[in-house]
């Protein structure tokens, strides 16, 4: 990997974005992991209070979070106007949630 | 799936959607977002012809009510029960399907799922309308 010369750190931005030069899914990586921490402690949560934990049902409602975090993500931008997380990934995060909700709707 | 559950999920994962893109691209819009998901061209290819689509369901629905308010009930045994709910019907597979094209489209587009494997989702879909509809249409209720 490598990365581009740090340069211009002015803002806490620049750092946000620094990583993504390096690695362009590196904040869907995090995110990913985020995701994954949301769904296995909702469903711990929920087995310890119910008898039936859903985590289809978790898994829907983490995709949510997930995809109002990215797109909190891509509304951050550095003094050139290149966003946290980049349009097309955001489409990616969209569809992988959609998916989700829908599976969690369509369930019986 | 029963007609009327597959009916309302349908509805309630439109509703769904179209709510989570709403407030996507509200936010985007009102935030000055350097790049807007409606600027993309995945949402584009998805969704160009969704306000015409959009546009046809409500024209469609709106006849379908239409003829089903002239219906006039016949004296024949059976016949006020079938003619009253196929136009009803009509709506409720307009809304299915337009809810169906709404879903599909950005998924398909996003992840290169080709024709074929959504046309054949899309056949189980029709087909289970059809039985729904026929039940309905058989049962009265």
């Amino acid at each position: 990997m490598v990365c581009s010369m740090i340069g211009n750190m002015d803002e806490i931005v620049d750092w946000l974005i620094y990583p993504t030069s390096c690695y362009y899914y590196f904040w869907s990586t995090i995110l990913f992991g985020l995701f994954i921490l949301l769904v296995l402690t909702l469903y711990f949560r929920e087995r310890d209070r119910e008898t039936h934990p859903d985590i289809i049902s978790n898994m829907g409602v983490s995709s949510m979070a997930i995809i109002f975090l990215s797109l909190i993500l891509t509304l951050m931008k550095n003094s050139d106007g290149i966003p946290v997380l980049q349009s097309d990934l955001f489409i990616y995060h969209i569809v992988f949630g959609l998916i989700l909700i829908l599976i969690w709707i369509f369930k019986k | 799936m029963e007609f009327k559950e597959l009916f309302i999920n349908f509805a309630i994962a439109s509703i769904v959607i179209f709510g989570i893109f709403a407030f996507i691209i509200t936010v985007q819009y009102e935030n000055n977002a350097s790049e807007k998901i409606v600027d993309n061209y995945i949402i584009n290819k998805s969704y160009s012809s969704i306000g015409e689509d959009i546009g046809n369901n409500i024209n469609t629905s709106e006849s379908s009510y239409i003829s089903f308010n002239q219906n006039n009930p016949s004296i024949d045994a059976g016949n006020i029960v079938i003619s009253s709910i196929v136009s009803s019907g009509r709506t409720f597979g307009t809304m299915i399907f337009g809810g169906w094209n709404n879903i599909v489209y950005l998924g398909a587009n996003a992840l290169g799922i080709p024709k074929q494997v959504y046309g054949i989702i899309f056949i189980i879909i029709v087909l289970l309308v059809i039985i729904g509809l026929y039940t309905l249409i058989r049962v009265g209720a």
